[in-house]
């Protein structure tokens, strides 16, 4: 918990998190600037204005503008954090992002929130499924998706201080980041094996890591050990842990509230078809389409047939008991 | 060197890489010439990352009059210009942050060095002691038809950048044709001016003029609309469209250089 404004207590979020680490890091460091184009973020704006008149600037809902504006704050040597939401984020400056972040090789530091189905219901403006796959494809740009409170809290410490740019993806600004697996260190460019388990492992990045959690747990109460791994680093990746899961022959399922095209999906399949092996693999996340209908994310996935808790269930159980049959077939005397 | 000798240099380093971009080139040499060779623009030439110095962003097409200016002032040995547009160096044929000494960004997208100039002219102003260096962008006038133009030109009164100038090289073409024939632009001085910048009009070939604009006392940040002419000082290429994209046939430089003797 921590306290809003006024001292209420509210749950950690996004947006608390963001705002304790900018303010401190500000407090710490005089060459930390904040810029944003309009917007609101629970808070974090108004404090930071407050508090570092100087070194704060609203270029008004010009997203353009922002991004190269933050380039040349950059150049004159500041670590500019610039956060909007993700699609007005990437998507409506990308040229900028292209040359002023990422070609330049500069420290900007671009907080995305609202990603995925987490705004919804503002409609196509508002949805971002295809912000990993833009992002990743850029050189010089690291990319993380913060999955909970933990994850949050450190990436932004060590992202900090990266030479060049960084995409941080995050869910909805206000909903509660739980702390999940606090044990488990966090390491940019590691993936995070949170549970044992044998059955196969569910690979999940970002601000579903909650949810997937809730399942492999459900799963186990169950005596169906799904191994759990956070990859909230796609940028760089760990390849070497999902070479290793294919060495175990775990069959691996991706999870993301992102276009299967160019997210974690693929940087996975990537990884599995240059071992030169092959496990059972299932991309569950956003298929190749837009949605056209006012839904939230629970109504958008059921109607675009995503598969849920039960549906990944019964593939790794499928899956597994197919290996099983085939290891046992191999090795059988007769 | 005189204007006529900058251009001479530029068009002979141009032919000699087969490269093109010549007309744009041409319209903005006194401009460089008076920020750079007038020292309006404190830099040293010795140090061109020099912390304090003054930032200069060019319109992205203008390298090869840059570079020339750049290496006339002392940036580079003018044995640099050789490199121009050849592969594996870095003396690229557009603006790129990672090209010469004294080059700050990548320009060649069009419209966006104003805002990078106001990302600059804030690290400056904002240090409490005055501000310690100011900024300068040359934009075309075919590039004030990006929308990030206007975005800028719109912020930057309300930040109070009295420390950021901004030149228009007015040439009055573009790409594919005349920008008449596309939109009128002649109320461009206007518009600046009532986005609320301290906008005067000036001969853009009249080095005298720009240079007692550029040493001028802003009461707000600065526009100077630089009437100029594309092609300028080579006949066949004065307001002619066609010589924004063309390289120059073995004939045509010989006849450009008799018009610049």
């Amino acid at each position: 918990m921590t306290a809003d404004p006024l001292g209420e207590a509210v749950p950690e979020s996004m947006s608390t998190v963001f705002r304790d680490f900018l303010l401190d890091r500000a407090r710490t460091h005089d060459d930390v600037y904040y810029v944003i184009a309009d917007g609101s973020l629970a808070g974090v704006n108004d404090a930071f204005r407050a508090e570092f008149p100087q070194r704060f600037v609203n270029t008004g809902i010009a997203e353009q503008n922002a991004v190269s504006i933050a380039g040349g704050l950059a150049l004159s040597g500041y670590v500019v954090y610039l956060w909007n939401v993700t699609t007005f984020l990437l998507y409506r400056p990308f040229d900028q992002i292209r040359l002023d972040a990422a070609y330049a090789n500069l420290k900007l530091r671009l907080i995305g929130s609202s990603a995925g189905y987490t705004r919804s219901v503002s409609g196509i403006a508002h949805i971002s499924i295809e912000d990993i796959a833009v992002a990743r494809a850029l050189p010089n740009m690291t990319v993380v998706c913060p999955g909970d409170l933990t994850e949050t809290r450190a990436l932004l410490e060590q992202c900090h201080d990266i030479e060049g740019p960084v995409y941080m993806r995050f869910g909805l600004e206000r909903d509660e980041l739980p702390e999940l697996y606090p044990d488990h260190p966090v390491h940019l460019g590691k993936a995070r094996a949170l549970t044992g388990g044998d059955r196969g492992a569910l690979l999940c990045t970002g601000h579903v890591l909650p949810e997937a959690a809730a399942w492999v747990e459900a799963w186990a109460a169950d005596g169906f050990d799904v191994r759990l791994v956070s990859m909230p680093s796609i940028k760089p990746f760990d390849a070497d842990a999902v070479a290793a899961l294919v060495d175990e022959g775990l069959p691996i399922v991706t999870y993301e509230e992102h276009s299967i095209i160019g997210g974690l999906g693929s940087v996975v399949a990537e990884v599995i078809a240059e071992t030169g092996r092959g496990v059972p693999f299932l991309r569950v996340g956003v298929p190749d389409t837009y949605t056209y209908t006012v839904g939230r994310a629970p109504y958008l996935r059921a109607a675009l047939g995503i598969p849920g808790e039960e549906e990944v269930r019964a593939w790794f159980e499928a899956a597994s008991n197919a290996r099983d049959a085939t290891a046992s077939a191999r090795f059988s005397p007769h | 060197m005189s204007a006529t000798d900058t251009r001479r240099t530029m068009i002979e380093m141009i032919a000699r890489a087969e490269g093109f971009h010549i007309a744009p080139n041409l319209s903005c040499i006194e401009i460089l010439r008076v920020l750079y060779l007038r020292g309006v623009l404190r830099v040293d030439p010795s140090n061109p990352s020099w912390p304090d110095r003054d930032r200069f962003l060019c319109k992205g097409h203008a390298a090869a009059a840059l570079y020339v200016t750049l290496a006339e002032c002392g940036f580079f040995p003018p044995s640099v210009l050789a490199d121009y547009n050849a592969d594996g160096t870095h003396a690229t044929p557009v603006i790129d942050l990672y090209s010469l000494p004294g080059v700050e960004a990548s320009t060649a997208s069009m419209g966006r060095g104003i805002s990078i100039g106001i990302g600059m002219a804030l690290a400056a102003a904002r240090r409490g002691r005055g501000h310690v260096y100011s900024v300068y962008v040359l934009v075309g006038d075919g590039e004030c038809q990006e929308g990030q133009i206007w975005e800028a030109a719109m912020l930057a009164p309300a930040l109070d950048l009295r420390n950021l100038t901004v030149i228009v090289d007015a040439n009055g073409l573009q790409g594919s044709s005349r920008i008449d024939d596309v939109m009128d632009m002649t109320n461009l001085p206007r518009r600046f001016a009532s986005c609320g910048w301290d906008t005067v009009e000036v001969d853009g070939h009249d080095e005298d003029a720009l240079e007692a604009e550029l040493r001028r006392s802003p009461s707000a940040p600065k526009a100077v609309i630089a009437r100029t002419v594309k092609g300028k000082g080579i006949t066949m290429m004065e307001h002619e469209v066609g010589w924004h994209y063309r390289p120059l046939t073995f004939a045509e430089l010989r006849h450009a250089m008799r018009d610049l003797r």
